[in-house]
């Protein structure tokens, strides 16, 4: 049996996922004119989801996160763990120091795809362990939206060629 | 903006995906010494070989009696999704990944490569969730979701391990 995450554990992550995502595009936002507006806009939407995340913390903090499907191995949980590893979602490190600022458009746009990527894979285990009274479906919203970003930043590198 | 995909494309490049799975996992066996972590990431190149016959299926049977329950609405955000995932920029399909194993790679840098390729076919695959209808299999799909986060889970306990 998997020890269940408390709500604070992963809220938290999940908040850190998107302060590391608005600090990424600001810095980008510098550091490229050419999609400078667009990367600034996608910082304001990542503010607005780590409100989000932190409004659901405050809301759940202190309980367990609890699987509202039925997971009796505890797969859920066990993916959320694994995913908050540092090895395939590393938080800790701040994505605006990976800019040394001698990338190209192109490069900056492939690293957003790249975070957008991981806060998606991390989401999706994060859906499957709040329950819908707790939130499920305003995971879900976030998660199309990363999505949108995706295909936000995708329509940018294609106008680069 | 003009909808240049189609379904059958999307599930093509699913089984790409799997296809590309099972060759690095096989290759990455070859390459390790550690006859545990072989008979893993042998066992795990054939789920990703059952994964590819069932997206195979599920395009057959689109193409015959389903694709007219595909519509895709532009500028709906999925679609533009799917539409960036066709044109290439979120998985580096052309690449093979077991052609990246020069043989001198740990199990650890195995098993990192490993881990990035299944968390790419989880974000292609909430993709495709999204516009199979039920019909056509959608619990198929989530099935293998969750499968891919399994091995998500099995490769990090090796990482893991090796410490």
């Amino acid at each position: 049996m998997v020890m269940p995450f408390n709500a604070d554990e992963v809220f938290e992550m999940a908040e850190q996922i998107e302060r590391n995502g608005a600090r990424f595009y600001r810095a980008a936002a510098k550091k490229i004119p050419e999609v400078s507006q667009v990367f600034s806009d996608l910082a304001a939407m990542e503010d607005e989801h780590e409100k989000t995340f932190a409004a659901m913390r405050s809301e759940l903090s202190g309980t367990e996160v609890v699987p509202p499907v039925f997971d009796p191995d505890g797969q859920a949980q066990m993916y959320l763990r694994v995913m908050a590893d540092e090895h395939v979602v590393n938080v800790k490190t701040d994505p605006v120091e990976q800019l040394a600022g001698k990338e190209t458009p192109e490069e900056v746009l492939k690293m957003a795809i790249g975070l957008e990527k991981d806060s998606i894979a991390f989401y999706v285990g994060l859906k499957e362990s709040v329950s819908s009274r707790a939130g499920k479906d305003k995971v879900e919203a976030i998660i199309k939206e990363e999505m949108g970003h995706i295909a936000t930043l995708s329509q940018k590198l294609e106008a680069l060629k | 903006m003009s909808i240049s995909f189609n379904a059958i494309e999307i599930f093509e490049i699913a089984e790409r995906i799997e296809r590309n799975g099972v060759k690095f996992f096989r290759r990455a066996a070859e390459v390790l010494s550690d006859q545990d972590l072989c008979q893993i990431l042998l066992s795990l190149a054939e789920m990703e070989a059952e994964h590819e016959e069932t997206f195979a299926n599920m395009r057959k049977q689109i193409s015959h009696k389903e694709r007219e329950l595909i519509t895709f609405e532009p500028e709906n955000e999925m679609t533009l999704y799917l539409q960036a995932i066709a044109n290439g920029h979120i998985f580096d399909l052309k690449k093979d990944p077991s052609e990246q194993l020069t043989g001198k790679e740990t199990a650890e840098d195995i098993l990192k490569l490993a881990i990035e390729a299944e968390k790419d076919s989880i974000v292609l695959y909430i993709g495709l969730k999204n516009f199979v209808p039920a019909k056509a299999g959608k619990n198929k799909v989530e099935e293998i979701i969750e499968e891919e986060m399994g091995h998500i889970v099995v490769l990090n306990q090796r990482l893991t391990a090796l410490k």
